[in-house]
Parts: structure tokens; C-alpha cells; sequence
């Protein structure tokens, strides 16, 4: 059963993310550079079957 | 019995009858490299069987690799769970939740369960990245 804190979302969806850590069945860099945005440069992974986690920095309040 | 005797020139005429012409010295320098060929294609041969060898080596090197245990990711109690977590923070300010899950070998939805929790708690603060 799925968590509260778990999404899947649809095919043809985009998430934008600060920081995230993927843990997936297979994973394939592609380090060409590749503009995420008309600054930003980035480059490409492939994933197969797996989880995405958006990151949270945690502290002691 | 007379002794034939002969000229110069007839001389020269069977002595290049008798002397190996350029062909025959083709012959002999082709089965000489030809043999030499065979020398090296049977060293040729052991070394494509040690490569072989080798190549078996690193198959089972690679095999024994990839049997390298994953690790897992498992249910506890949730308040054992809370606990580690928030000694975890403590100890690992600014961990990212990645973090905790990884290092702690905890299922992904309990932590995020119990990071919630501790939250409402006031015991801990949690921060988006990049924001």
C-alpha cells in the first residue's frame, strides 16, 4: 500500500527538484552537457524501475 | 681414359647449370620463413589460450562483484525507528533524508514517516534544498 508521502505520478509528468537521491533498478549517466535552462547547464540520467526521494536537509530544532 | 678438357666459356655454361638460380633461392628463403611462421603461429596459439585463461579470470572477477551483498532497507518499530533518526540528526546536522535512509538501513517510508512525526514534535527541523 502506498504511503501518505508517496506519489506516482502519471507518464509525460516533469518534477522539479533542488535535491533529489534516486535509488533505482538501473541507472545510466550521460554526462554530455545538456542546457537545463537558458543558464543552467546540466547533463542527462536514465532510470529504470526505482524511487525518487526529494531531499530535505534536517537539523536539530 | 682422356681427360676432357674445357674452355673458359664452357665452364661458365655448367657452372650456371649447376650453381642454384634466384628462383631456387627464392624457394628456400620462402619455406624458411615458412617454417618460421609455423614456430610463431604455435606460440601465437598459446598465447590466444592464455588470453583466454585470462579472460575467464576476469569474467569470475567480475561475477564475484557483482554477488556483493545490497543492502537493505527494513521496517522496525517506528518509535526504535524515532529514535535513531533523531539521534542520527544529532549527531548529522544538515543530513539530507537520503542520508538517514541509507546510512541507518531503514525502509524509505518510515522514515519519512517518522521524520513527519519528530517534526510536529519540535524535535527536529527539516529544510527544502535549493530554496
Amino acid at each position: 500500500m502506498a504511503s501518505e508521502f508517496e506519489l506516482t505520478p502519471k507518464g509525460g509528468t516533469k518534477i522539479n527538484f533542488g535535491a533529489s537521491t534516486v535509488f533505482a533498478r538501473k541507472i545510466v549517466v550521460n554526462k554530455k552537457p545538456i542546457m537545463l535552462t537558458g543558464k543552467h547547464r546540466g547533463m542527462r540520467a536514465t532510470l529504470d524501475s526505482g524511487w525518487m526521494i526529494i531531499e530535505q536537509e534536517w537539523y536539530p530544532a | 681414359m682422356k681427360e676432357r678438357v674445357y674452355s673458359k666459356e664452357q665452364l661458365r655454361k655448367i657452372w650456371e647449370k649447376i650453381e642454384p638460380t634466384k628462383v631456387d633461392e627464392e624457394r628456400l628463403r620462402i619455406d624458411a620463413l615458412e617454417s618460421e611462421v609455423g614456430r610463431l603461429g604455435s606460440y601465437l596459439d598459446i598465447v590466444i589460450r592464455q588470453i583466454g585463461l585470462i579472460g575467464s579470470r576476469l569474467d569470475k572477477i567480475e561475477a564475484t562483484e557483482n554477488e556483493v551483498e545490497a543492502l537493505e532497507l527494513v521496517n522496525i518499530p517506528e518509535k526504535e525507528a524515532a529514535k535513531k533518526v533523531s539521534e542520527y540528526i544529532n549527531r548529522h546536522p544538515g543530513c539530507r533524508t537520503s542520508d538517514i535512509i541509507y546510512d541507518l538501513h531503514l525502509n524509505p517510508d518510515l522514515v519519512l514517516k517518522v521524520l513527519r512525526k519528530l517534526e510536529k514534535q519540535e524535535k527536529v527541523r527539516g529544510k527544502d534544498v535549493g530554496k
